[in-house]
C-alpha cells in the first residue's frame, strides 16, 4: 500500500504534518468524501503538475526555471451579466531591466477577462507584505472574482470559510496579478542568486519592477494602464517600486496604498522607541471607544466622530505628546479627561501612558480582554484561545486562509507542485531594512521621486479606522509630508487592516477603487 | 484499517496538535513587525517640503551618476537604458534640447521642472 508508506515516511521526517498535504493525500484515497461537516472538494482533473521542488529556504535558488502556467476558463455571474475569464498561475522569470540577468522566478495568479483590447484594459499587480507574507490575503479576500466570506468582524474560530462569487470584484474594470514576493507562496531566487538576495527593501522592490517587466512583455500587454496595489509592508514595497518602475523607463499609472507602513520611523509601535509619538494612532482609539459604546457624549455619526478625533490628534494631543517626549510640557488634567472620554481609555492609563501604544489600548480598553490588532473590533478573553499569539482578529482567520489557498490553487486553478505553498516565511528574520541612507525605510521620498518621474501617476490610500497596526491617521501624517498633490487621494471607512474582510468596507473600497480606475492617464 | 479512516486520525490528530501551544508565527510576528535587532531608528525627522523635494531629485541624481560610469557628467541614449535608466532612455529627445547627443543631469532637472 504506497500511499500508507509514504505517509509514515513523511511523518517521521517532518512535523508537524503540514494540513496541505494531509489534505492532497486524503484526496488521494478516493472515494468516499462528504465527512467532516463540509462539502466534498471537487476532483482532481489530470493536467498540469510543476515538479520542480521550490524552497523558502534564505540560501535556496533555482538552477532551471520553468515559466510553466495552469490556464483554467471561468465565468463570473455579476448583477444580471456574466464575466468570461482566463486565469492563469505558474511562474515568470524576472530578468533585471538593463542587464536582462536572470533574478528569481516569481508565481503568480492572473485573472484576465477575456475578449478585451489590451491598449485600454488596465493591469493590477497585487501583493501583501511581512516581509515574508504570501500574497493570499489579498488574493483570497479582497477584489479578486472569488473570494472567502469571513463574515468579519467575528470571533468564531473555524477551520475554513466558504468560497463564494465576489460582487465586488475589481475584474470588470481590471485585470488582477496576484504575485508572490521570493521565498513566499512558490517564488524562488535563480542562481547564482540566493533567496536571502532579494530580502532586503530595495533587492525585493527591484525583483518586483523586474517581474512587472517580464509580465508585460510576456503577455502584449507593455500598452495597458497599470497600477500596482500593496498592503501593509506591502504599500511600503508599492511606493519603492512605483519610483523603480518610473525611472526604468517601465512605466506606471497607478498606486494604491492599503493599510501602510510608508515610514517604519514614524509609527510608534514597530520600534517601541520612547521618541516616537503615538499621535497618529488617537483617532483609531476613538473610533473603538465608539464600537465599544465607551466614547463619551456616544457620537451620532463615527464618520464626524473620527474625523474631529483627527483634529484633536493634530491640534492638541501630537503637540502635549511633542512637548512631554521633549520633557519640557507634562500633561494637563483636561487634556487626559478629554483624552479619556475620546478614547474609552481610562484616565489612569493616560497619566501612567501619556504617549499611548496601542499595545497597551488594546489590553486595557476592556477587563480581562485582549482587542485585535488589526481589527480593533474583534476581541477575545486575555487568557483564551483567540488571544493566544496576540492578535484574536488575525488568529480567527489565519488558518482558513491557510487551507484554502492550497484547495484554490489545486481544486479551482488546476495548479499543482511537488513543494507546499510558503503562506508565512521567515524571510523578516533575515530582511535588509536600510534605504536610502536610513536604518529604517521611509518611502515618502520614494513616493515623491515617482510623482516627479510622473506627474500624472495616481495614488489612492486607503485605510481602515478600526486599524491598531497601520492607523488610518499616522498614513494621513506621512502622506501630509508630500504637501498638497492634485493626483492622492485618501479614503478611509470602518474596518480593519484588512479592510475588505467586512463586506461593508470592502464595498465602499470598491467604490473608492472604480473612481480611481476611472481617473488612470487623465490630467490632473 | 482503510486508507480513509486512517486519515481521518491523522486529521484529527493534526488539529488537536495545533490547537495546542504551538506558536502561530505569522501571527505573533505580523506586519508591520521589525526583529528586535532592528528597532533601531536613527531619530532624524523624516523630511517634508522642500527638503523633501531635494532628496526625491537626490535619488535621481545618484541614478544618472551611477549610470555615468566614467564620471563625464553627462549620458548618452545607450549607457542610460544600458544602466536601467530607461526614463532617460525614453524622454532623450525632449531633455536633450541641445541635441548633442549627452545630456547633463542639469538638463534632466530642467525638464522634469517644466510642465508635461
Amino acid at each position: 500500500m504506497p500511499p500508507l508508506r509514504f505517509f509514515l515516511a513523511t511523518l517521521r521526517r517532518s512535523r508537524p504534518l503540514p494540513a496541505a498535504l494531509l489534505a492532497l493525500l486524503c484526496a488521494a484515497c478516493g472515494g468516499g468524501g462528504g465527512e467532516g461537516g463540509g462539502t466534498a472538494p471537487p476532483p482532481i482533473s489530470p493536467g498540469f503538475t510543476d515538479t520542480t521542488a521550490y524552497s523558502a529556504a534564505p540560501e535556496a535558488s533555482l538552477a532551471t526555471p520553468t515559466e510553466a502556467t495552469a490556464v483554467t476558463r471561468h465565468q463570473l455571474g455579476l448583477e444580471g451579466r456574466t464575466l468570461a475569464y482566463t486565469a492563469a498561475a505558474g511562474h515568470l522569470t524576472a530578468a533585471q531591466v538593463g542587464s536582462g540577468t536572470p533574478q528569481a522566478s516569481l508565481f503568480y495568479v492572473a485573472y484576465t477577462l477575456d475578449g478585451q483590447a489590451a491598449a485600454a484594459r488596465p493591469l493590477t499587480f497585487f501583493f501583501n507584505g511581512g516581509p515574508g507574507s504570501a500574497s493570499m490575503w489579498l488574493h483570497l479576500g479582497s477584489f479578486a472574482p472569488r473570494r472567502l466570506a469571513t463574515g468579519m468582524p467575528s470571533t468564531a474560530l473555524v477551520s475554513r470559510f466558504p468560497l463564494v462569487d465576489n460582487a465586488e470584484t475589481l475584474l470588470d474594470v481590471t485585470d488582477l496579478v496576484f504575485v508572490d514576493a521570493v521565498g513566499t507562496g512558490q517564488s524562488q531566487a535563480i542562481a547564482p542568486a540566493t533567496n536571502r538576495s532579494f530580502w532586503g527593501v530595495d533587492s525585493d522592490a527591484r525583483v518586483f519592477r523586474d517581474f512587472i517587466a517580464r509580465y508585460l512583455a510576456a503577455n502584449g500587454r507593455q500598452a495597458s494602464p497599470r497600477v500596482v496595489f500593496g498592503e501593509s509592508y506591502g504599500a511600503l514595497r508599492a511606493a519603492v517600486l512605483a519610483e523603480e518602475l518610473e525611472a526604468a523607463g517601465v512605466g506606471l499609472d497607478g498606486v494604491v496604498l492599503l493599510s501602510s507602513v510608508l515610514d517604519y520611523n514614524s509609527n510608534c509601535a514597530v520600534t517601541a522607541q520612547a521618541g516616537i509619538s503615538c499621535a497618529g494612532y488617537l483617532p483609531s482609539y476613538a473610533a473603538t471607544a465608539a464600537h465599544f459604546g465607551l466614547a463619551s457624549p456616544a457620537p451620532a455619526n463615527v464618520g464626524a466622530f473620527v474625523l474631529n478625533a483627527m483634529s484633536f490628534a493634530d491640534q492638541r494631543y501630537g503637540p502635549a505628546v511633542a512637548a512631554f517626549i521633549a520633557g519640557t510640557g507634562q500633561p494637563d488634567t483636561t487634556l487626559i479627561s478629554e483624552l479619556s472620554a475620546l478614547s474609552g481609555a481610562s484616565a489612569t492609563t493616560w497619566h501612567s501612558a501619556f504617549n499611548l501604544r496601542p499595545g497597551t489600548y488594546r489590553e486595557s480598553l476592556l477587563p480581562g480582554q485582549l482587542l485585535g490588532r488589526y481589527d480593533a473590533r474583534i476581541a477575545g478573553a486575555a487568557n483564551g484561545p483567540l488571544a493566544r499569539d496576540g492578535d484574536p482578529s488575525l488568529t480567527v482567520v489565519n488558518a482558513p486562509f491557510v487551507t484554502a489557498i492550497n484547495e484554490l490553487l489545486a481544486q479551482q486553478l488546476n495548479y499543482r507542485s511537488s513543494a507546499p505553498y510558503v503562506s508565512f516565511s521567515n524571510a523578516i528574520e533575515h530582511w535588509q531594512w536600510r534605504h536610502d541612507g536610513r536604518n529604517l525605510p521611509d518611502a515618502i521620498p520614494d513616493l515623491a521621486a515617482a510623482l516627479l518621474l510622473n506627474p500624472r501617476l495616481r495614488v489612492l490610500s486607503l485605510n481602515g479606522w478600526h486599524d491598531l497596526a497601520t492607523p488610518v491617521h499616522q498614513t494621513a501624517l506621512d502622506l501630509r509630508r508630500l504637501g498638497p498633490r492634485p493626483t492622492v487621494t485618501v479614503h478611509h471607512v470602518a474596518g480593519g487592516h484588512m479592510t475588505y474582510l467586512d463586506d461593508a468596507s470592502r464595498r465602499a473600497q470598491r467604490a473608492a477603487l472604480g473612481e480611481f480606475y476611472r481617473t488612470l492617464r487623465t490630467a490632473p | 484499517m482503510t486508507c480513509r479512516s486512517l486519515c481521518m486520525i491523522l486529521a484529527a490528530a493534526l488539529s488537536a496538535g495545533t490547537a495546542a501551544a504551538q506558536p502561530d508565527l505569522a501571527v505573533q510576528r505580523a506586519d508591520p513587525w521589525l526583529p528586535p535587532h532592528a528597532r533601531v531608528p536613527d531619530g532624524r525627522p523624516s523630511p517634508a517640503g522642500p527638503a523633501l523635494q531635494a532628496l526625491a531629485l537626490d535619488k535621481l541624481r545618484r541614478r544618472f551618476e551611477a549610470a555615468d560610469a566614467p564620471g563625464f557628467g553627462t549620458l548618452s541614449r545607450s549607457q542610460a537604458q544600458g544602466a536601467g535608466l530607461g526614463f532617460v532612455a525614453e524622454h532623450f529627445d525632449r531633455i536633450d534640447a541641445a541635441r548633442s547627443g549627452h545630456i547633463s543631469f542639469e538638463e534632466l532637472r530642467r525638464y522634469l521642472a517644466r510642465p508635461r
